[in-house]
């Protein structure tokens, strides 16, 4: 499993415990369909408008499907190390 | 070859409304449109998202459009270019192109046909259409339109809106009340500038909604980047670009498209590719593209409404030389019609062009173009230098504007005529010169006007041709209100037009000038000229002027009224007259009504005035409306109608605001003084009627500052203050008599003077003006000058001590005023009469004079006039006042004793005797239950404290 950093546009106004939620949600649905994905925490940035997700999987395309499930459209996914 | 405009934009340009949903990182804004185009019930209102170029306005404006096409606005929208701006209604055209059908039938005929000329579907006729009629024809098609469902009015770069639809477009904002019609408009401006249209004038501050986009933030940039460039950047990279756009997305978007083209990212450190200037980055772009497309390019930019096909003969290229421009999304296309994809990049193409390829585009698409105008804007740059043809194809096009309506446009081409002149065609220059100033004016540009003007008086040999220009320069001044100058230059022109219709016309307008400033005298000869000259050469309306004003100097000299000169005046009337001196309210019927209000036909004028201002009202002639309105207000007052009157004020100052003529606020501020002093409103009669008078000097206007002198003269009068009332009233009336005025209906203060004169004991001179209003009013059987001639001869006879001869004056003012529906007029002379009537002992019928001049005066609400008789009514004493409140007089006397005067000294005071004292005293303790003088004294003392007193 590789961690990934994943950057997405996401307004002001969002709440981020919904994001977190829909997150974990699609994630573990994507896992019970056979692609394993995990999440593992959000950092939002109200003030550029940005949300950083970082979440295991088996590659940048599995995380972003799993974002995109939660409605999250990523700009940019890229490898990161914790 | 191109065909006529109107089949060019049969596609109809309208905005094409953007999907909120592709719109990134504009929740705020998009919230605000939104509720916007929500607000249905609270239409007109309008917003304009303003802000500097690239930050995203036409995309938002888009989106405003969508919005309201999913609420079923009906939306007439256009996007005007850099390359129309000087195409006279190209604006309008876009905006009427889908609707005008529609309704053109149910519009009145003048102003369909306006319409149908300035849309280019009608040749216009010889004479210059008036570009009232098409911004009223304009107006009325927005009416109507509403009428069906609401209308959003969008305008995605409006500060390149032509002129002359700008002017219309701004004369319909200003006029909207309660029709649902929304306006959204995009303006680019750097900093807290004006806004479009004069719209802060046209609305009021909660239906004007200033919307600037903020700049994106970082992560809304960032989505911008990868979904239009389809292109992730490191956040490094990403957090450089956002600083060095600002946030402007356009920016931002040309610097990605820069790094994207430069393949490789730039290492950290290393500097972006980030150009002093956005036009440096949209070159860039556009160099990109091969040559035969920026040639291309550069042709479509130089078009207002570049479409494929014409693009295509103008180059002698194929139409896809363009689809390299399409990929690079530089260009849209909408079937042949070709769009920029942002205003920079067609300034960019056209930029491009090297200068001499310039000329030859504009050469080229002079010869494929078969509108005059529009090939006369491309003529002008195809010149490389002055260049007599092309001056005289503009000055051409010039004329033919003005013919379409849009004297805006045919003042830009008259003035690139001018540049294009060659030196030492001096009588070519000069003529263009006056051709130009003469359209400014039209346009309503007074300031170029007169600069071009006087140039040209200065270039023009002396005659016909100055005289003309001369006379235009007249009206500039006129306009500018610098009454003093017209005079002076309507003589130079008189001295110089041979033209008899000419001379007419500035004969008439230089009896208008005189009669402005007072100088009726003068006036005379040249009223009776301009009616000999406009007799014999004159057209209709011409002869209908000089007819009216002819008649209205007699009728001021004191002549009375001349019907058969009116009459022939007002069978003519109908006609229509050019940009000259006078405003629309030269017609007949408005001399005629007002002669008629002079005259004491009341009956007669109150209709006709009525029916004017309905006339004006409909015909939005905002200009005109405040003088026929302040004339219904005056009436009102005299008819003792208070109400009504203020009614009248109000609209008046409403009209006199929308005019954004200065010196007509002396209109509304007059009529406000009026109805303030009536009702005893000092502060703010005196307040209004001093600024108006100040208006009124600063422009030479002397018969308002005669009026405003008589406000304040009868303000001062109904406060007993004759000493001020005198200072006030004898400047009026030495300005009068100055004058000549013959007529006693405009000189109704000469009453008001007299007044004062007698309590100032200057019986000869009060004696004097008598015997004129005297002979005035018997002389032109003028019942308000007879009832107030003999009111003023009882004050003087009563003066004199000659009480039976005033009461036998006041019987004549009594008969008199059966036949004058002037209540207050008639309540003062009642009052005159009780006055008289206790000194003459006749107690009773002074009681009976009094109540009745009370009952009038409180009717009226006429506060300072009925305490005058309250107070008489105490003097005379027996009957006790309604209430138990003490009148004026008791309130006097009681201070007087409070304050310890004896009887004896409290009577000296009062002019009673000490016996009067004494009764009044006992009445007084009755009212306020109080036993002696120092019961009173406490009593007064404890009302002071609790305010009342």
């Amino acid at each position: 499993m590789t961690s990934f950093l994943v950057e997405a546009y996401t307004p002001a106004s969002a709440a981020l415990a919904e994001i977190e939620a829909e997150a974990r949600l699609a994630a573990a649905e994507l896992s019970e369909a056979g692609t394993p994905v995990r999440y593992l925490r959000s950092i939002f940035v109200p003030a550029d408008e940005l949300c950083l997700h970082q979440l295991e999987g088996p590659s940048s395309t599995a995380v972003g499907e799993a974002l995109r499930r939660a409605g999250i459209a990523p700009q940019r996914i890229v490898e990161a190390l914790t | 070859m191109q065909g006529p405009r109107q089949a060019e934009g049969a596609q109809a340009i309208a905005i094409p409304g953007g999907q909120a949903a592709d719109v990134v990182g504009r929740e705020a804004e998009l919230a605000a449109l939104e509720a916007f185009v929500d607000a249905r019930e609270e239409l007109p209102r309008a917003l304009v998202l303003e802000g500097e170029a690239g930050l995203g306005k036409t995309t938002l404006l888009r989106a405003g459009v969508e919005a309201a096409r999913g609420r079923s606005y009906r939306v007439l929208g256009c996007a005007p270019g850099e390359a129309e701006s000087e195409l006279s209604f190209a604006a309008l055209r876009d905006l009427l192109e889908g609707a005008f059908d529609g309704i053109a039938a149910d519009l009145p005929a003048p102003q369909r046909r306006a319409l149908a000329v300035a849309l280019l579907r009608q040749e216009p006729g010889a004479d210059a259409l008036d570009p009232g009629a098409v911004a009223t024809g304009f107006l009325a098609a927005l009416r109507l339109l509403a009428a069906g469902s609401p209308v959003l009015v969008a305008v995605d770069d409006a500060q390149w809106l032509d002129p002359p639809s700008a002017s219309v477009l701004a004369y319909a904002a200003r006029r909207l009340r309660n029709e649902p019609v929304a306006l959204l408009l995009s303006w680019r401006t750097e900093g807290a500038g004006a806004l479009p249209l004069a719209l802060d004038r046209a609305l009021p501050d909660d239906r004007l909604q200033r919307l600037r986009p903020e700049p994106l933030t970082l992560g809304a940039l960032y989505a911008l980047l990868s979904t239009r460039l389809d292109h992730s950047f490191p956040r490094p990279v990403l957090v450089r670009v956002h600083d060095a756009s600002g946030g402007n997305p356009l920016f931002a978007l040309e610097i990605g498209r820069a790094l994207q083209r430069r393949g490789a990212l730039p290492p950290a450190g290393e500097r972006l590719p980030i150009p002093e200037r956005l036009h440096d980055l949209v070159n860039d772009r556009l160099a990109t593209l091969p040559t035969d497309t920026r040639l291309a390019l550069g042709v479509a930019a130089a078009l207002s409404h570049p479409t494929l096909p014409l693009v295509s003969a103008a180059t002698g290229l194929d139409a896809g030389v363009l689809d390299a421009a399409v990929r690079a999304h530089v260009l849209e296309l909408d079937g042949e019609r070709i769009r920029f994809t942002h205003p920079l990049l067609s300034s960019a193409a056209y930029a491009a062009l090297e200068p001499g390829r310039r000329r030859a585009v504009h050469r080229r698409l002079a010869e494929l173009l078969d509108d005059p105008e529009e090939r006369a804007r491309h003529l002008a740059p195809a010149a490389a230098g002055p260049d007599e043809s092309v001056a005289t194809a503009l000055e051409e096009a010039a004329r033919d504007a003005l013919t379409r309506g849009a004297p805006e446009a045919a003042a830009s081409l008259a003035e690139q005529a001018l540049g294009l002149t060659p030196a030492g065609q001096s009588a070519e220059h000069a003529r263009r010169t006056a051709d130009a100033g003469d359209y400014h004016l039209r346009a309503g540009d007074t300031g170029r006007a007169r600069v071009l003007l006087e140039q040209a008086v200065s270039e023009l040999p002396r005659g016909e041709a100055r005289a003309r220009a001369l006379h235009r320069l007249a009206t500039v001044r006129y306009r500018e209100e610098s009454y003093a100058a017209v005079e002076q230059v309507l003589e130079r022109a008189l001295a110089e037009a041979e033209d008899p219709t000419l001379r007419a016309a500035i004969e008439s307008d230089l009896v208008t000038s005189l009669l402005q400033s007072g100088e009726l005298r003068r006036a005379a000869p040249h009223a009776r000229a301009a009616l000999e000259l406009a007799e014999r050469h004159g057209e209709r309306a011409l002869l209908a002027l000089a007819l009216s004003t002819a008649a209205m100097v007699e009728f001021l000299l004191g002549n009375g009224i001349r019907g058969e000169l009116m009459e022939r005046a007002l069978a003519l009337a109908g006609a229509e007259r050019g940009a000259d001196l006078l405003p629309a309210l030269a017609e007949p019927a408005v001399f005629w009504a007002v002669m008629l209000k002079w005259a004491d036909d009341f009956e007669a004028a109150h209709p006709r005035l009525e029916a004017i201002a309905r006339r004006v009202r409909e015909h939005d002639e905002e200009g005109s409306l405040p003088s026929v309105l302040f004339q219904l207000a005056e009436l009102e007052c005299w008819l003792g109608n208070l109400e009504s009157a203020e009614r009248y004020a109000r609209e008046c100052r409403e009209a006199a605001l929308l005019s954004g003529q200065p010196s007509l606020e002396t209109h509304p501020l007059y009529v406000e003084a009026l109805v303030a002093a009536h009702v005893g409103r000092v502060e703010d009669a005196v307040a209004a009627a001093s600024r108006a008078l100040v208006i009124a000097e600063r422009v030479a206007d002397q018969r308002f500052v005669v009026r405003c002198l008589a406000v304040l003269g009868f303000t001062k009068l109904s406060l007993g203050d004759a000493a001020e009332a005198d200072r006030q009233l004898g400047r009026a009336a030495e300005l009068t008599s100055a004058a000549g005025y013959g007529e006693p209906g405009v000189v109704r203060f000469l009453p008001d003077a007299i007044e004062a004169l007698v309590l100032l004991e200057r019986l000869e001179q009060a004696e004097t003006l008598t015997e004129r209003l005297e002979e005035r009013g018997a002389t032109l059987e003028r019942p308000w000058a007879q009832a107030t001639g003999a009111r003023c001869r009882a004050l003087l006879a009563a003066a004199r001590g000659d009480l039976p001869g005033a009461l036998g004056a006041l019987e004549r003012a009594r008969a008199a005023h059966e036949r004058l529906p002037m209540p207050l007029e008639r309540a003062r002379t009642l009052l005159v009469l009780g006055r008289v009537q206790r000194r003459a002992k006749q107690k009773r019928a002074a009681r009976a004079s009094l109540a009745e001049a009370l009952e009038l005066f409180d009717g009226l609400g006429a506060r300072l006039w009925a305490e005058q008789a309250r107070s008489e009514l105490a003097r005379i004493g027996g009957r006790r006042p309604a209430s138990d409140e003490l009148t004026p007089t008791e309130r006097r006397l009681a201070e007087l004793v409070a304050d310890g005067r004896s009887n004896k000294e409290a009577a000296a005071a009062l002019f009673v005797t000490p016996r009067t004292v004494e009764t009044q005293l006992s009445r007084i303790y009755r009212k306020l239950g109080v036993r002696s003088r120092t019961e009173l004294a406490n009593r007064l003392a404890g009302e002071a404290e609790a305010g009342k007193l």
